[in-house]
């Protein structure tokens, strides 16, 4: 089995598969796959993943994360490679590369036509709000600004109470002090997914799109600890660095972040 | 691209084409409604604050004995349906959240506090049901709470 049908097979276990009787189908078949990997090479395999995925994102829709639909076009890339290109493992690797890589683009791209056309967002209030407010940027926050621990708290508790009760308004504290990084990270977040958007559209300078890819997932993936995201990006990150003339090492680069995401998963805002 | 392009199949298309259709959806659906941008397959995670975590869902329960509780969103959090409405706050899901709270019943955690928990078969139910769904607005350093929707039932 090769390193790419691995990784999407853990995509699938770890990061896809819904709550309930779905879940239960989906690790089913996954771990079937692993154990008999004949049964992964199938195109059929891959279309019951895709409809089970399908199915999951149906049931609960609106409330289904972005990542869990790339995952199920990741998977329906897979089904439709093994069917049209019928065990040919170039014809394959061909075509997962080109898939994934407009998958990439695509995702890029309406990411940032997403912060574009929200005016809280290119006014940097969406981050001025988020390093004060999320946990997951706590760490973030206390070491590249001037806020203290004892401001996220007073905001944390500010806000629970506003949530837990008929309280109409609240004020947040540490605005000034955490502007700069918001408006910094603001034009970063979107200029990078522009830049990696466009990169793999146009497709022609495959290091330096890859380069960006790994920047990106590095930077983003180290603070906002989405894990699902960040490992569906490594299985078409490497589905379509596989084809493309890059170092090797610099290829192993996703399997590795792969693993490595796990790290990444862990919630440093609760250690200090 | 090593590839010889002439004969790969054009389905590589298709998975990017389903992506694009339920991307242009999703947006016209988190701009003309309240379908949040973070969720439907729209790629606007980390785009805007109307988000899930910024909807706060307020049940407030009446007892025979007279007493009204407002009752911790916590207790609803397990419950698909709670997603879906924090999500895509609309009417029909809020009535539907609605008749999955009328069949819950519930008992004091202890002595004088306030704080009400779900139970499986013990404990009463609630006479009547007041739901209410605000948006959390931030602007200009502060967060305001805006009504987005609200339902009362009583029992017959």
């Amino acid at each position: 089995m090769t390193m790419l049908l691995r990784m999407s097979l853990l995509l699938a276990l770890l990061a896809a598969a819904p709550r309930g009787h779905v879940a239960a189908a989906f690790h089913c078949l996954v771990l079937l796959a692993l154990f008999f990997p004949k049964f992964g090479k199938h195109q059929d395999f891959w279309l019951a993943l895709t409809s089970l995925q399908g199915f999951a994102i149906f049931y609960s829709w609106g409330s289904s994360d972005n990542h869990k639909y790339l995952i199920a076009y990741w998977f329906f890339t897979l089904y439709l490679a093994l069917l049209a290109t019928k065990q040919n493992k170039d014809l394959f690797k061909d075509f997962c590369a080109q898939s994934a890589r407009y998958l990439i683009a695509g995702s890029m791209l309406f990411a940032v036509l997403a912060k574009a056309i929200h005016p809280e967002y290119m006014n940097g209030d969406f981050f001025r709000f988020t390093l004060l407010m999320d946990g997951r940027f706590k760490v973030f926050t206390i070491l590249l600004t001037e806020v203290d621990k004892s401001v996220l708290e007073a905001n944390a508790a500010a806000m629970k109470l506003m949530r837990d009760s008929q309280q109409s308004e609240m004020l947040l504290q540490g605005l000034a002090e955490v502007n700069a990084l918001a408006l910094f990270l603001t034009w970063w977040t979107i200029l990078i997914e522009a830049i990696i958007g466009v990169l793999f559209l146009w497709n022609k300078k495959p290091l330096f799109s890859h380069l960006c890819l790994m920047v990106f997932m590095i930077t983003t993936y180290s603070v906002a600890t989405v894990t699902g995201f960040s490992l569906v990006l490594c299985c078409l990150g490497y589905a379509h660095a596989q084809r493309q003339d890059l170092p090797d090492k610099m290829k192993l680069f996703y399997p590795c972040f792969f693993a490595f995401t796990f790290v990444l998963g862990l919630s440093f805002g609760e250690i200090i | 691209m090593t590839a010889k392009k002439s004969k790969l199949s054009p389905l590589y298309y298709l998975p990017v084409l389903i992506l694009v259709i339920v991307a242009v959806f999703q947006l016209a659906m988190s701009n003309f409604s309240d379908l949040s941008p973070w969720k439907g397959g729209g790629f606007g995670m980390f785009s805007s604050l109307k988000n899930p975590g910024m909807r706060r869902v307020h049940v407030r329960l009446n007892f025979t004995d007279g007493q009204e509780k407002l009752v911790s969103s916590k207790q609803f959090s397990k419950m698909a349906v709670y997603d879906q409405l924090r999500s895509f706050p609309k009417e029909a899901k809020l009535l539907e959240f609605l008749e999955e709270i009328k069949l819950l019943k519930w008992k004091h955690r202890h002595g004088d506090s306030d704080e009400y928990l779900r139970i499986n078969s013990l404990g009463q139910s609630a006479v009547a049901i007041e739901v209410e769904i605000n948006e959390l607005i931030y602007e200009k350093g502060k967060v305001r709470a805006e009504k987005i929707l609200s339902h009362k039932w009583r029992a017959k």
